[in-house]
This record gives structure tokens, sequence and C-alpha cells, in this order.
């Protein structure tokens, strides 16, 4: 699914963020990216989006060498992919409803099949009856369900999440993992970067640990013991 | 581009254009300044086109002769002036018939004028050929021609008039060409900064219509139709506009100055507009179309 054969990204600036990196993910795992502020993270889920590319070494995406990948086809490389970010980046001017319907929009979507699957999505994120709200009008927990029922609008066979828990409390956090994992569940690869040493270590799954750039740890069924 | 993104880019470009009324009023407004100055010119010149063409066939110049000349030296004369390639007819005619004529001609309607000349006939007792061109733009030289001729005593032709007009038809047209010109860049300018406004406001939606992989035209697309509609407005009423004042022209034309209208002879609205109104709307459409272009590709990067 995701391959980084000997990454290492420099900023402009001279920031190393990424230290020669070589990681494989496969389809269908559920991937935590922890480490410390500062440590790489965003980066690494902002080179699988092709949003910066690398100073050197290969991303594969996909199947695709993301190196190799036109402007024109890194939409539909995108369109399989769903990201969550910390800060929901949700449109303030729409609907609940329109904001997930947003997403299918831009991929052409036809209107009565983004009508069910929008209905589906508010459902199963537990926010049917708020459809008609605006973004400012909802919680921190109900935001973030509403940025990865947007997320996965579109089936993505890769699920991307930026401390998808960052602003929440334990419920909410607890929630937001319940349907990242039932994305799981469902065949979708899902890559978690988070800070909370709770949500990985109740978990249990893949852990792999930055620092400076660097891939210091991978463990499978992993447990983390201080917080970052 | 798919039917569904079409339609979804000319309902977004309304929502840019009405969530920005400011930037895109002053792009309509300079627009439209532009489109009318550059329609009043283009009717002026279509116009006077249409008069010189007319005026062309009538044009003539007379050749008055010495008084000495025999019958058989003005009869050779005609002859000469006859085979000139450029020269369309040659007619004889007594000083009579020439006064007669240049009244009617002239002061048709103006009988207090026409009074104070009495019986005095300004064009002396002498006969002439009046001679027709096939082509205005030959009349400078055969006038030096028919100077030369000897037993020619004076060669009376419009020229100098033409060539006022003509000097003065230029530089009407390097004024409104200069200034259409400036107008247009400027249109240009505006148009391009209210798609930067609209563009910087949907910066975030943008931001995300990236991850989720919207497509360039996708994304691109309401900027585009944004600077289209503007530009379409933008040529619709200068259309409108000078469509209502020609025809307010006419009329004047007609009631007011009748007495001119013998050589004031303008063009109906249909023979000019079936030019005019295209041509605004093809540049207005221009306008919206590079000015938006350029933009898009310029800070959206596709
Ligand atoms: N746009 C940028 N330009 C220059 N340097 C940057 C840029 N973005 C990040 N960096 C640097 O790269 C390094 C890694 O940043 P990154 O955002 O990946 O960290 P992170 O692990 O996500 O941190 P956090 O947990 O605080 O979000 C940091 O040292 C950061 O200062
Ligand atoms: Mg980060």
């Amino acid at each position: 699914m995701v391959d980084f054969n000997h990454v290492t990204m420099v900023y402009p600036g001279g920031n190393k963020a990424i230290d020669d990196l070589n990681l494989k993910i496969n389809n269908g795992e559920f991937v935590f990216v922890v480490g410390a502020s500062g440590s790489g993270k965003s980066t690494l889920l902002k080179l699988i989006l092709k949003e910066l590319s690398p100073s050197e070494g290969r991303v594969t995406v996909m199947g695709n060498d993301l190196s190799t990948v036109k402007s024109k086809g890194l939409p539909l490389i995108r369109r399989q992919m769903g990201v969550v970010f910390q800060d929901f980046r949700l449109l303030k001017d729409r609907t609940i409803y329109e904001n997930v319907a947003f997403a299918m929009q831009v991929v052409e979507t036809p209107k009565r099949d983004i009508k069910i699957r929008v209905n589906e999505l508010l459902s199963m994120v537990g926010l049917a009856n708020k459809e008609k709200a605006y973004p400012d009008e909802l919680s921190g927990g109900e935001q973030q369900r509403v940025a990865l029922a947007r997320a996965l609008a579109n089936r993505p066979k890769l699920l991307l999440a930026d401390e998808p828990t960052g602003n929440l409390d334990v419920d909410n956090a607890n929630e937001i993992m319940k349907l990242l994992e039932r994305a799981n569940a469902r065949g979708t690869t899902v890559v978690v970067v988070t800070h909370n040493m709770d949500v990985v270590n109740s978990m249990r799954k893949r852990v792999i640990t930055l620092s400076h750039g660097i891939l210091v740890k991978d463990q499978p069924e992993g447990y983390i013991s201080n917080e970052f | 581009m798919s039917f569904k993104a079409l339609g979804y880019s000319i309902k977004q470009g309304f929502i840019n254009i009405k969530r920005n009324k400011m930037f895109s009023l002053a792009s309509v407004g300079t627009m439209v300044a532009c489109l009318f100055m550059l329609g009043v010119f283009l009717g002026i010149l279509i116009n006077f086109m249409h008069i010189l063409k007319n005026a062309e066939s009538t044009v003539t110049i007379s050749v008055f002769f010495n008084k000495e000349l025999t019958p058989e030296q003005i009869a050779d004369i005609g002859k000469n002036i006859k085979e000139r390639p450029e020269v369309d007819s040659v007619e004889y005619r007594t000083a009579e018939e020439a006064w007669k004529m240049f009244s009617e001609e002239y002061y048709a309607g103006d009988s207090d004028l026409l009074a104070s000349f009495g019986d005095d006939n300004p064009l002396g007792d002498s006969d002439s050929y009046l001679v027709t061109l096939k082509n205005m733009k030959d009349q400078e030289e055969l006038t030096k021609y028919l100077n030369n001729i000897t037993g020619v005593r004076s060669v009376n032709s419009p020229q100098s008039t033409m060539e006022s007009i003509n000097k003065l038809n230029g530089i009407i047209s390097i004024t409104s060409i200069a200034l259409i010109v400036i107008l247009f860049l400027v249109s240009i300018f505006l148009i391009s900064n209210t798609v930067v406004v609209a563009i910087s406001v949907r910066r975030e939606e943008i931001a995300i219509m990236r991850y989720i992989g919207a497509s360039d035209g996708f994304i691109s697309g309401p900027f585009i139709v944004e600077g289209v509609i503007i530009g379409t407005i933008g040529a619709i009423i200068p259309v409108g506009l000078l469509y209502g004042l020609y025809f307010a022209l006419l009329k004047f034309v007609e009631e007011d100055l009748s007495g001119m209208a013998s050589w004031l002879q303008l063009m109906s609205p249909n023979q000019i507009f079936i030019y005019l109104a295209p041509i605004c709307v093809v540049l207005g459409i221009g306008i919206g179309l590079i000015g938006s272009i350029h933009t898009v590709r310029k800070h959206l990067k596709v």
C-alpha cells in the first residue's frame, strides 16, 4: 500500500524532517505513527499525499511511484485516499451535510448517490440529526466525526489521520478510534499519527516511532510507555 | 470537463461574483466603459466609411478653361482626360448649368443664402468639364495632372475638405485606439484582481479540494466562469446602450438635421450591429478569459 525507500526530506531552509526512512505498510494494516513534536510525523503523511516531494529516495503509494506521477494523475490517486486533519478543516459556510457531500461532488458523483452515501455516513458517525447544522454549532468531537465522515465518503483504500483525537476528551477520542477501526475492518488501510498514549495502548496495533526524522522503533501490537 | 462539472462551475462562478460585489462591479464597469467607447468609435468609423463611399460616387472635379480656347481645343482636353485610367466619366457643362446644379446641391432649402449671391454667378462665365473619379484616392494625382494641362484656367476639387476630414479621422482613430487599449488593459487587470480575491476567499476550500482529489479543471472552473460572466455582462450592457443611443441619433438626424440629410446618410442599426454586437461580445468574453485564465494559472498553479 505504502512504501518508503531510503526517503529523506529536507525542507527549504535546511530542516531535515525525515532521514533515510525505509517503511512498508501493507494492504489492510492499521498503523500508529508516534514521536515527539517535530519528529517528522506530519511530514511523513504529506509525503504519502504528495503534498511534498522527497529530497531523496522514493515513495510508492498503491503501486504508483509518486515521483513519476504528473499533476494530472495526482487527483486520481488522492481520490483513493481519505485525510483527517487535527484541525478538522471543515468549510464553515456549509452545513454538515454539504461538507460531506462536497467530497463526493468534487469527484463528480451523481447527486442521487451522494444523498444515499452522505446519509449513511452521517448515521455511522452518529450525526444524522445534525445534517443541517453548521460546523461552528458542533462540539470538537462532533466536528472531528464530520471530518472523518468526509474522509470516508469516497470509500478510500487508504485513510490518513493526523492527530484525529488531539483536541478531544477520552470518550470522544475512543469514539473516533472505533470508527477508524470499523473502516479498517472493512478493508481500508489506516495510518494514524497521534500523541495519545492511552489510545495507542488500548488498541494493540502496529506502532512506528519517529525521532528527529529517523525510524527508531517499529513494533507489531506496540505499546508505548512515555507520553510524547 | 463533464456536463456536471460545468454546471458546478457556473453555479460557483455566480457565487464568487455575489460574494465579491465591489470588485465584480468595478470590473464590469470598466469593461462597459471600454466596450462602449469601442462601440462609439466603430460606429463612427463604419458610418464614416459608408458616407465616404457614398461621396466617392458623387464627388466630382470641375475643370475650367481659358476663355480664348476654341471648342476643338476644349474637346481635345476632354478626350485626354477621359483617357486617364482613374477617370470614370467626363461631362461637359455650361456655366449656367453648373451654377444651377451647384446652388441646388449645396444650398438646398437655404434660399436666403442663395439670394445673397444675387445674379452673380460665382463660377464666372466659363464652361467646364465635370470629371468623376473611379476611386477617390486618385484625386490628388488627377488634380495635379489637370492643373498642368495648358488652357485649363482652374481646377476645383473638394480636396481640401477631404484632406481635413481624413486628418480628423486619423486623429480620432489614434486617440480612440490608445484609449481603448488602455481600458482593455485596465479591464484585464481588474478581472484578474477580482479573480485573485475570489481565490483567496476560497483558499481553504481549494486546499481541501486538492486533498480530496478534485481535478485542476474542477478547481479552476468557477474562477474562469467568473471571468467569463463579468466579460459577458460587460459586453451586453454597452451593446444595449449603443443600440438605444444609435436609434436616438438616427431619429435626431432624420428630424432635426434633415437639411444635411442628403449627404449624412447613416447606416441602419441592423447594418451596424451585425458587426458591432459580435465584436463586443467576443472581446468581452475574450477579456474575461484572458484575465481569469492567466490569474488561475498563476495563483492555483494548474
Ligand atoms: N514548511 C516547513 N518548512 C520548514 N520546516 C518545516 C516545515 N514544516 C515542518 N518543518 C520542520 O520539519 C520538522 C518536522 O515537522 P513535522 O510537522 O513533520 O513534525 P511533527 O512530528 O508533525 O510535529 P507535531 O507533533 O508538533 O505536529 C520540524 O523540525 C519542523 O520544524
Ligand atoms: Mg504534526
